[in-house]
């Protein structure tokens, strides 16, 4: 392996790989906005200049992203003469850049600012009129400042390299030089919003995040995107309350570094205006005696009443029991659904067969929608769920493939009386024929999130639960990657995270002393279940740990 | 001896008083100094008092009072929503929601839909208007503050841009 010396001091380097991602790699900044990891090397911002010299190499500044590790290099990052360069890098890059940090979005997170604050001059000497270029949009989700930008093709690269649509390009000559979509060829692709993400300067930003709030004032918390199974890895940023953004996070495993736009604007169903702060019930007492005399009143028929959480929950668990006395524990059935945490799912199965005895188990989940690979690897899966992978190992496969169907024909037979269902699925468009059926119950509980929740309109009780965004636990995504999600905002109103929902089920059930965090459920679920033995939210980190890890070393390794 | 103690303004009971003195007591040869004093100044053709609410007093330049929000020369509102003034207040008293100018204004992208400052929190500091980088926001002279209810003491928008501009009030000859 070469040996490489960086500001003097010896390192074994591997052959080939950039000195630029070598220094970032132990830990030495170098400053750079054209290079990306996960794109072809520009070369053309020449921010990441270095001294270097070495056999074969004429001495002297040279960009550390082109620069590839040779044995015996030399390489000085800090050298007086690479400031001074930095320095005038920097002149040049502000020269026709306008001063309008105070109205930019980027303001806070610009590496233009951060780097003029740490390596640039206090003023510009340029007193020449500023070139100025255009401000449209480049596709549906974000607009470029022309004057902002700085040309360093980050965004160009992408399109044509991650996903290989290449809709942007470089138009004009030196000065004049900006970004452009071809003409009639927006840039509408499915990644367009990591663009912005990408963009180190505040040229191409999101319009959906436009305006909303200074970057400053945002609160961040770690966490996985729910819209379907892959499980990109992603942050959360709230502002008074409100998700504001969703921005990718970086796992090699899954999402590499980027989150498609289904996933990215998939977030505003947490702050709508039909989300479920309180509980409400109709009809119980009828239900409850209509377990015995055998004349449902279906739901939709009856006015809703206002009514205590605590209230709902006893009510839902009395009422589930009086089923039970009445009719047996094959009458009543629960329908999990797959926008379900790992915890929850493990809760609800333990609720329904410790607590209640029932027999069938069912799994509810999104409609499947559009699969999309792209030119770098990164997929969107079909699947439209967070954790459907999850489901099927803790109701087990049988009850997250045929359960529904089972159920269904329960309640068609006129076995099943009585279900406990859990929704919290935005945009969900059930198969009629559950609905139907379930409109013909005599009681159904419901765990869910929206007013308008297809699940609220034949429910008999209405437990407000929370986004995922509202509440700690793991997915499973479809590789069987176990990856947490944190909560990064409370829960509206009265609402709880479906965990605390169902362990309180449980103690009024009698089956559980207290209330655990997610945390002490998944300890529990650990310990209980065979494919999550050894998993521990601490193992878990933040990059997530595959099923079975703690069996087979090759899984460990994923 | 000291002369100091010898005439110890601040002693209970004077050197060489003797003791029992009931009008000593009672302080009556103080009030009477006093009163005396008063009485004397009472006369004096000089005053240091104003007939305020009919007379008004002149308020130094610098003086930092209710805010207002600066209009350009077209009467627009001159703020572009960049929060540097809530982001400089330490009471967190300026609440802005930020939006998308009106297509008519060209030159401008940003603009305060909504501007607030929760007047019961602000502590006339005037960190706004040292942060202002369009100098849209300014603590004017009026310092009167009388409302009957707290949300009156909300400033909104249409109020702050309606506030006297600096100096103007009261009348400054």
């Amino acid at each position: 392996m070469p040996t490489i010396k960086v500001n003097g001091k010896e390192y074994d380097a591997p052959a080939g790989k950039n000195v630029l991602q070598f220094c970032l790699d132990q830990g030495l900044y170098v400053p750079h906005y054209c290079y990306h990891p996960a794109l072809t090397i520009a070369g053309n911002c020449r921010m990441c200049i270095v001294k270097g010299s070495g056999p074969g190499l004429r001495p002297g500044l040279m960009t550390s992203c082109t620069l590839p590790v040779q044995d015996k290099l030399e390489v000085e990052t800090e050298a007086p003469d690479v400031q001074k360069a930095r320095e005038g890098v920097l002149e040049f890059l502000l020269i026709n850049h306008p001063l309008d940090c105070p109205v930019c979005d980027q303001a806070g997170e610009c590496y233009l600012q951060d780097y003029s604050f740490k390596y640039g001059r206090d003023r510009s000497r340029f007193v020449e009129k500023k070139v100025t270029k255009h401000t449209k949009d480049v596709g549906r989700n974000i607009r470029i400042w022309g004057n902002r930008c700085i040309v360093c093709t980050r965004c160009v690269r992408f399109c044509e390299e991650v996903a290989g649509t290449g809709e942007l390009n470089v138009v004009e000559r030196g000065d004049h030089s900006i970004i452009d979509n071809f003409p009639g060829l927006p840039m509408d692709n499915l990644l367009s919003g990591n663009t912005a993400d990408i963009c180190p300067v505040g040229a191409l930003l999101d319009k959906d995040f436009l305006y909303q709030a200074r970057v400053w004032y945002m609160e961040t918390a770690d966490s996985v995107c729910p819209t379907c199974s892959v499980g990109c890895n992603l942050k959360v940023d709230t502002y008074q309350g409100q998700v504001k953004r969703l921005r990718p996070r970086e796992n090699q495993a899954v999402n590499q570094w980027w989150l498609c736009d289904i996933g990215r604007y998939n977030h505003k169903f947490t702050s709508a205006p039909n989300r479920l702060g309180l509980a409400k019930t109709r009809g119980v007492a009828t239900a409850a005696t209509a377990a015995i005399a055998a004349t449902a009143v279906s739901a939709p028929a009856l006015e809703w009443e206002r009514c205590s959480l605590d209230g709902a929950l006893a009510r839902t668990w009395e009422t589930l029991d009086k089923f039970v006395r009445a009719e047996g524990a094959g009458a009543v059935a629960g329908l999990a659904s797959a926008w379900l945490s790992n915890e929850e799912l493990f809760l609800f199965r333990k609720f329904m067969k410790l607590g209640i005895g029932a027999l069938d188990l069912g799994l509810v989940a999104h409609q499947d929608g559009e699969a999309h690979a792209f030119k770098s690897g990164f997929k969107i899966h079909a699947d439209r769920n967070p954790n459907r992978r999850g489901a099927q190992e803790l109701l087990g496969a049988d009850a997250a493939k045929d359960g529904l169907k089972r159920v269904l024909d329960g309640i068609r037979a006129g076995r099943i009386k009585a279900v406990l269902a859990a929704g919290g699925i935005p945009g969900w468009e059930p198969d009629p024929a559950l609905l139907a059926a379930l409109r013909k119950l005599a009681f159904v509980a419901v765990l869910d999130v929206a007013e308008d929740a297809p699940l609220v309109s034949v429910a008999h009780v209405v437990l407000p639960g929370a986004t995922w965004v509202e509440k700690d636990g793991t997915f499973t995504n479809a590789q069987g990657r176990v990856q947490r999600c944190q909560r990064a905002l409370p829960p509206p109103g009265v609402a709880a995270p479906e965990s605390d929902l169902l362990q309180q089920l449980l103690v009024l059930a009698g089956k559980r002393e207290k209330v655990l965090s997610a945390q002490g459920v998944f300890a529990e679920l650990a310990a209980e279940v065979p494919a999550f033995a050894g998993l521990s939210y601490r193992d878990l980190g933040g990059q997530g740990k595959c099923l079975g890890a703690a069996a087979d070393p090759a899984v460990a390794a994923r | 001896m000291d002369s100091h103690e010898a005439h110890d303004p601040h002693a209970s009971v004077p050197p060489g008083a003797p003791a029992g003195d009931l009008a000593r007591d009672l302080f009556f040869p103080e009030i009477v100094k006093g009163m005396a004093n008063t009485i004397k100044h009472f006369f004096q053709p000089q005053k240091f008092t104003i007939e305020y609410p009919e007379k008004k007093k002149d308020i130094p330049r610098d003086f930092r009072g209710e805010h207002a929000l600066k209009r350009d020369a077209q009467g627009r509102v001159k703020c572009v929503a960049c929060f540097l003034c809530a982001t400089a207040c330490p009471s967190e008293c300026i609440h802005i929601v930020a939006g998308p100018t009106p297509a008519a204004w060209t030159d401008r992208e940003k603009y305060p839909v909504k501007f607030d400052i929760d007047m019961l929190r602000c502590i006339y500091c005037g960190m706004c208007e040292e942060a202002c980088p369009c100098d849209a926001i300014e603590l004017t002279s009026k310092f009167y503050q009388v409302s009957e209810t707290r949300e009156e003491k909300y400033f909104q928008k249409d109020k702050l841009l309606q506030q006297p501009e600096k100096r103007e009030y009261p009348d400054e000859a």
